[in-house]
């Protein structure tokens, strides 16, 4: 082994989490994660959480402290990126200058979001969310501001939301679909959603499109929606979405289809080059197509499969799929992906505090999702695991302990 | 700053200093301690951060809510009577040179 080692694209969950399963599993060599922004790796989940709540500062919005990358021999480059790549010769270029050797090539690199491109989209006020300095934006925003426009209504659409309503602003969601968390939720759980913001003061515009975000002196006043309503607003959030960052893997061939493809071991289509977490598209035991998936769970667990990989580790990666979402006091957790199935049963009422939404595709159970059913969640993702399919009468009734479905 | 024991599964003990107000969890978890998972960051939804509290120390911690015990049951580890989730457990000044135990499993 040369001191090359393994360099690491990326310092979000998937990345740390590769370098962290590579020194407790003893891997020897150099370790090298870079990422684009200043500081210490952090956690994105708090971002539109606790951190926009200002529960918690910088220093609890870690990953890891210093100490850790320090004790694990773990090189960070911060403030850096990669701008070309050479596969043949194993190194890769820094923005900075630098030249860097390697063994082995993780990317990590995520999602890029996706912009809003419409008149007024650069005006002052008009904010995203998907990294820290977003973050501190907005909640910067968020002090002077009376009123919000949020524009979208997936997680981040509604966390935003949730997050502005509890400070006291006058919130309104606008989404393109008639429905909240189209791509992402069942009909019985987007609506409880929707009740619980509605509760909380939040107007939804939904089935609209917007048209123009108005400002004055390049200060954002409102937006104009395609139906020619205006909503004036101080601030305006976009949660459109993002898209796999496959920037660097397509300028060296590697073969992406909205990600970049990875075989069950992570490995993509150069032998010595390995991907995890949001970049990412692979083939799943459980849903027999090939899958991209964003979430801190896949990041984690791919990352970890990874680094199973480059110790030589047999094993390929099944891990259930499981996401949550934190919106005021309410848990939303998912496991399994939802899609194409073609039965709903509902365990528990839709209308009360906690239920579960059972998901079967031909008769399969496919996906649950869960609101603050945190322990039924729990024992979804132990059926799914073990691929057994409670028959849907039994899982619509309370009474049916899941348990006994579980192949003992 | 408050200082911890973590017992990893190794038997391997690791002194931790964190801040009072701060998760058991989040002390954990950042100085990287083996045998905590906390897959969901601290939101009482997973069960991988379950840990044995030194039996000394388990009368000053708040009592546990439903939803913990609900999720304890779930945990992947033996549940015992000082069986609780880290991630509940905030830290408090009374809680120096606590120790506490990370089990063999969390998934």
């Amino acid at each position: 082994m040369s001191e090359a080692g393994v360099v690491i694209l990326g310092n979000g969950h998937a990345g740390v989490s590769v370098a962290e399963q590579l020194r407790r599993k003893k891997y020897p060599g150099a370790i090298t994660l870079i990422g684009a922004e200043a500081g210490l790796p952090y956690q994105r989940p708090p971002l539109s959480k606790q951190y926009l709540k200002g529960e918690w500062d910088e220093a609890r919005l870690l990953q890891r402290n210093a100490e850790f990358y320090r004790n694990n021999d773990i090189r960070l480059i911060a403030s850096d990126s990669v701008i070309s790549i050479d596969p043949s010769a194993h190194r890769l270029e820094l923005k900075s200058g630098a030249t860097l050797p390697w063994d082995k090539l993780v990317l990590a690199t995520g999602s890029c979001l996706q912009k809003l491109e419409i008149p007024g989209a650069d005006a002052e006020g008009v904010v995203y969310l998907q990294n820290r300095e977003q973050a501190d934006a907005l909640k910067s925003e968020m002090r002077s501001a009376r009123r919000a426009v949020v524009i979208g209504g997936g997680y981040i659409g509604l966390e935003g939301a949730a997050a502005l309503a509890l400070a006291g602003l006058d919130v309104t969601l606008v989404n393109r679909s008639s429905e909240l968390l189209a791509r992402s939720a069942s009909l019985p759980v987007a609506h409880w959603i929707q009740r619980r913001h509605e509760k909380q003061g939040v107007v939804f515009k939904l089935g609209e499109q917007l048209a123009e975000i108005l400002s004055a002196d390049n200060r954002v006043r409102g937006v104009r929606l395609a139906n020619g309503e205006v909503l004036e607003a101080e601030l305006v959030l976009i949660g459109i979405g993002v898209k796999p960052d496959t920037g660097l893997a397509e300028s060296i061939g590697l073969e992406c289809a909205d990600g970049v493809l990875v075989d069950q071991k992570g490995v993509t289509s150069h032998p010595d080059i390995l991907a995890a977490g949001d970049c990412t598209r692979f083939n799943h035991p459980l849903y027999g197509e090939a899958i991209h998936l964003e979430s801190i769970q896949n990041a984690v667990e791919q990352g970890k499969r990874v680094a199973a990989t480059l110790m030589g580790e047999e094993g390929t990666y099944d891990a259930v799929p499981w996401f949550w979402s934190d919106q005021y006091e309410a848990k939303l957790q998912i496991a399994g992906i939802a899609q194409g199935h073609d039965l709903e049963v509902i365990r528990g009422d839709e209308h009360a505090e906690r239920f579960s939404v059972f998901c079967y595709a031909q008769r399969r159970l496919v996906a649950v999702e869960s609101i603050n059913a945190p322990a039924e969640h729990m024992l979804a993702r132990q059926l799914l695991k073990a691929g057994a399919s409670p028959p849907p009468d039994d899982a619509a009734n309370p009474e049916f302990n899941l348990r006994s479905a579980l192949p003992s | 700053m408050v200082n911890l024991i973590f017992v990893e599964p190794s038997g391997a003990e690791r002194e931790v200093a964190a801040p009072e107000g701060w998760s058991l969890m989040e002390a954990a978890f950042q100085n990287g301690v083996d045998g905590i998972e906390a897959e969901c960051g601290g939101s009482c939804t997973c069960a991988t951060c379950h840990v044995y509290i030194d039996e000394k120390f388990i009368d000053r911690l708040e009592p546990m809510g439903s939803n913990e015990d609900e999720m304890l049951d779930c945990a992947a580890a033996e549940r015992r009577d000082n069986s609780r989730l880290s991630c509940q457990i905030e830290i408090k000044v009374e809680f120096e040179g606590m120790v506490i135990q990370t089990p063999d499993t969390q998934i």
